[in-house]
Parts: C-alpha cells; structure tokens; sequence
C-alpha cells in the first residue's frame, strides 16, 4: 500500500535532523530526500482545475447558443448566405484550435478548442441538412460527429470532450439498435481505448487518471448493456458474469499499484455489480425461459470472444497473486455457462452457494487483515443471501420476519465483537512493534 | 517514438481533422445540389404533424401516405438496406412499384431501411421523413396543411428529387404553391 502523504510529510521533516545526528550521512539523506519526493502524490490544483471547468463550460455554452441560432431557421435569409454562415463558427472554431496549437497555449485553451471545433463541426453538419431537408435519423448524425471528432481527443487531450465524445457514443448506441450493426459502436469504443490506456498507466495517481476510470467504467456499463442486449439472453448473462469480475479484478490491480480503496471505482463498481449479478442468479426467474441457441451474430462472437479473453486473464492474475478470495468471482462465468445446459434449480443453488461462500472468504480475509470495511462486505453478502431465501413464498410470514430480525442483531453484534477485538489486535501488534 | 516525432504526428493529424471537417458539411452541400439540379421529380403524397429537433429545430412530421411496398413478404432483417423501385401513377403522384435487395438496373429508386412486414406490405423507413420551418410558422403551418389535408378537393404534396438513389426532398407544395409561401399570405391576412 502506498504510504500516506502525512507519514512521508513527516519522514522529510526528520532528515535534517538525522542528518545533523550522523545517523544517515549526507548522501543517504539526498537519496531518501528523492525518494520519498516522489512517492507524494500530486496535489490538486483547484484553481487550475477550475478554470479548465469553466473554460471548457464557456465552450459549451457558446456552442449551445450556436445550435438554437441555427435552429431558429434563417429562412427569410438567403441560401448562399445560409450555407456560409454555417461555416462561420467551424472556421472560427478552427481557427481557434490553430492558435492555440501554434502558440502551445494552457489546458484551458486545448478543452476549449476540442469543445469548439467538435461542437461547431455538428452545428455545421445539421445546418446543412437543415437547409437541404435532408433526411436522416439522429443516430446518422452522431455516427458523423463522432467519426470525424474523435482525433480531437489525442490532438487535444481533452477530458471535457472526452466525456462529451462517451455521451455522445450513448445516444448512438442506443438510438442506432435495430438500424445499425453494434459493431460501429464498438469501433468508437476503440477508438478511445488506446488514449485511456495511455494516460492510465502514465499518470496513475493524478485526478486525471481517476475522473477517466469513473467515467469510463460508468460508460462501459450503459453501453455494454446495450451490446448484451443485442444478443442470446443466454451468452448475455455469461457476459455480465465476465466483465463485472473483470472490473473487480481491474481494480484490484489498481489497489496493488497503491491506489487507496476509496479513490479506486473500479474496486467498488465491480465488487457491487458482482453482489448484484450473485443475488440476481440467487432467484430461479432470473434462469427461467432461457435456453442456448448460438445465434452465430457479431454481438454473440464479440461478447464470447471478450469473455474468454477476460477469463483468461482474470485466471492468470489469480495465479500470479495467490488471492483466495479473488476465485468466487472468477468461477462466476463457469457457473453462468452451466446455465446452458443444467435446470434453472440447480443453477439457482449454484449461485446461493457462491454467494455464501464469497462472503465467508471475505469474513476470514478481514479477520487475518483486521480490516472492518472487508468484514462488512462479507457480512452483507451472506446476510443478502439470507433474505432472498426468505423471499420463498412457501417460508410462512412470521418465520420470515425472525429471519430478517436475526440477520439485523446478527450483523451488529458480529461488528461489534469484531471491531474490539481488531482494535486490540491493533494495539497489541502497535505495543510489540 | 521521441518528442518532435510525436508533435510532428500531432500536427498532421490535426491538418486531415481540420480538413475533414470542412469537407463533410462541403460534401453534403455538393451532393444535395447534385440532386437538386439533376434529380427527378417526384411527388408525394402527404400527412405532416409538427414536433421538435434540438439541433435543427422546428419541422413538419412528413408521414407519406404510401410508407411500404405492396405484396408479398420480401422477409428482409430489420434495418436491411434495400431499394424502393419508384413510378408515377395516372395522376402523376409517386409510387413505390417494388422492393429489391440490390438497385434496379434501369429506372429510379430510393435507397431506404426495411422495417417489418404487416396486413401485406413491406414497410419501410423513407429517407425524407423532416420538413424544416422557421420556428414562428410552424404552429400555423401545421393547422394550414391539416385543413388542406381534411379537404380532398385540395392536394398536400411533397415535392422530392431522386437521383443515383438519394431523394432529396424541394419543397411541401399546398395546391401547387409551397407552403412558406401559403402560410405567410396566411398570417398576413389575419393580421389586418
């Protein structure tokens, strides 16, 4: 785990004076100076960050007022003057875009410029098809923007256009269903991927790196949902029990890189939907009116070949961290698969038991690591579990409302216990050390 | 790769950008005037309403009454781009006489999306379904065509240009006069 900036605050206020008492000598102390230097973390700047807000705002707003002045439809003007006009803000924009390039300008200027050129590009476009009526669905019209915008995010390394770049693919991805392939929104997945990646692994600590991961995994989600449901509910399912793990197994890279757990959604993303994905497969229904039937579609090769991939490499991180606990969300996708062939019953149990026994690895993890937020987590699985059996309409009412009022003092008394004993724990090892 | 490679790559990525963008809207407006001074004329026959476009703004619904392909079922997927084989009956109104999966060999046609099949028609997606207004003429302009369309002495028509398969839509015509034109007489008279 990486060491907290006040504990580092506090060894580099030391060495002058360790230095001065001969304990280390002067070479040492430079040495532990550098690195302890670069273990802090970078410092949010608030004003910075708020400017490029707000620049980026500005831009929006212009391009907002832009798209209702186009909107309002001129028509008592000309046609040529029209058509010129629409290329008055895209010429401005670009313009733009060209200073700031040329003169190298602040992070201000280069989200302000994606925004504008992007912004100015659609209103262009829709001004045109305004003027000529020509046909063509909203999903045409994003397909455009967003295929001929994209290379604004690696020009300009704009956040605020990424997350307008992820909207945007959204509005495809769902009002393209049923007219165009899914394939065209995975391609625009693909095209940000790279750009992630890249700033992810260089700059792994900053607010940057943690405001790409939130809304990425939040993207990732809405629109999967949208891949999964272009195919077999069967395959869906299995691919929902690869890529929540997978998210879980992301985040706990994360963690091992020292990314504090409550900075890390990936960790708290994954760990949820899995909790959610468990409980769901707890209830028969879920399995119900499901059967296999490779439908051989670009969706149900994707989703497997993406699902195999993820496995495999979930498998392969497991081994490589010797983590117990990480092997219930790992077999999540075997046991969704066996839906294909076993009863929706048997299934049913499977998951139970799963369930149960990931909240039983959790509890003992928490007690060897004295870790109260794992204890928790492990409890909420077990006792989740628990109430769904008593959602059994067969389990009378009075016996389920003692099940809910046990689950409840349980869970106190448990955390209570627990938290005392960690805490002596604590201070024991705290004595002997 | 180093720095000045990066920058260098950088900069002749935002030139085809900067040149990319220009041309998509350059591209659209020659390919509409393409259409417009070569094009067919077609007529439509029509039932507009009045709704919304955030980013283009006020527009007449064109429902064309004819919206399918008569016959059997062509069993297309959903969302198959297919060609709509265009005629003109006696009155001079168009038509759509077939469905084919590739475009015809001789005459014209309109490339347009499949939907379903019901009550024996292949239904279909026409690439024309917006007509664009000025925002302060689109509530009178909708209560205008839906009397003429009451009326059957009258005729609401769409006036559309087809070529190489793009249909291109010149004008919603009231009895052979556009409809800016018509509502604006309109307007006027009321307001004396």
């Amino acid at each position: 785990m990486a060491p907290k900036k006040s504990y580092i605050n506090w060894l580099l206020d030391e060495l002058p004076g360790l230095k001065e008492n001969n304990i280390i000598d002067e070479d040492n102390c430079s040495k532990l100076q550098d690195y302890y230097s670069k273990q802090i973390p970078p410092a949010v700047n608030y004003q910075r960050l708020m400017i490029i807000i707000f620049g980026a705002l500005s831009a929006i707003l212009v391009m907002g007022g832009v798209l209702l002045l186009i909107a309002h439809n001129w028509e008592d003007i000309p046609l040529r003057v029209r058509l010129s006009l629409a290329f008055v803000p895209l010429v401005a924009s670009l313009t733009f875009g060209w200073y700031t390039k040329l003169d190298d300008r602040s992070t201000v200027w280069q989200e302000a410029s994606a925004v504008l050129i992007s912004g100015s590009f659609a209103a262009a476009v829709a001004m045109v098809s305004q003027i000529y009526y020509l046909g063509g669905e909203l999903y045409q019209f994003m397909f455009t923007c967003l295929l001929f915008t994209f290379p604004l995010l690696y020009i300009f390394k704009s956040q605020v256009y990424l997350t307008i770049y992820l909207i945007g693919l959204t509005i495809y991805t769902y009002s393209s269903i049923r007219n165009d392939s899914v394939a065209y929104s995975w391609m625009f997945f693909a095209f940000i991927l790279p750009y992630s990646i890249y700033y992810i692994v260089k700059e792994f600590r900053s607010a940057k790196m943690q405001f790409l991961c939130n809304i990425i995994v939040a993207f990732v989600l809405i629109n999967f949902a949208v891949f999964f449901h272009e195919c077999k509910d069967s395959i869906a399912k299995v691919g929902w029990a690869t890529l929540l793990p997978a998210i879980l197994f992301l985040g706990k890279q994360f963690e091992r890189k020292g990314l504090l757990s409550r900075k890390n959604s990936l960790l708290v993303v994954g760990f949820l939907g899995i909790a959610i994905f468990m409980a769901l497969g707890s209830f028969d229904d879920f399995w119900r009116n499901d059967y296999f039937n490779w439908k051989n579609s670009l969706s149900d090769i994707g989703i497997t070949a993406i699902s195999i991939l993820l496995f495999l490499w979930m498998l392969i991180q497991t081994i490589r961290w010797r983590a117990g606990s990480l092997l219930m969300p790992l077999i999540l996708p075997l046991a969704a698969a066996s839906s294909w062939y076993f009863d929706d019953e048997i299934i049913r149990y499977v998951f139970s038991a799963i369930m149960i026994a990931y909240g039983i690895m959790l509890l003992v993890k928490s007690c060897n690591l004295h870790k109260m937020a794992l204890l928790n987590l492990g409890m909420l699985l077990i006792a989740v579990q628990i109430l769904i059996q008593f959602f059994d309409p067969e389990v009378p009412i009075l016996f389920r409302a003692a099940g809910f009022i046990i689950t409840g003092v349980a869970f106190m008394i448990v955390n209570i216990i627990l938290s005392r004993r960690f805490k002596k724990a604590e201070t024991a090892k705290g004595g002997t050390a | 790769m180093n720095r000045i490679s990066r920058i260098a790559v950088n900069w002749v990525l935002f030139i085809i950008v900067s040149l990319a963008v220009l041309a998509v809207p350059l591209y659209m407006i020659a390919r509409a005037e393409g259409i417009l001074t070569k094009g067919n004329v077609y007529l439509f026959k029509v039932v507009p309403r009045d709704p919304y476009d955030p980013f283009r703004g006020r527009y007449l619904n064109i429902s064309v009454e004819q919206n399918y392909v008569a016959g059997k079922d062509k069993d297309f997927r959903q969302g198959k781009l297919c060609y709509a084989v265009l005629n003109k009956d006696k009155y001079g109104y168009a038509f759509l006489s077939d469905l084919l999966d590739a475009p015809p060999a001789n005459g014209d046609y309109i490339r347009v999306r499949y939907r379903w099949y019901d009550d024996k028609r292949n239904l279909i997606n026409l690439p024309f379904g917006k007509y664009f207004v000025n925002e302060k003429i689109a509530p009178v302009a909708e209560k205008v065509v839906a009397d003429f369309i009451k009326d059957p002495k009258k005729a609401c028509v769409l006036k559309v240009r087809v070529k190489g398969g793009e249909a291109l839509v010149e004008g919603l015509l009231l009895d052979g006069k556009p409809v800016e034109e018509v509502v604006k007489a309109k307007m006027q008279k009321s307001s004396e």
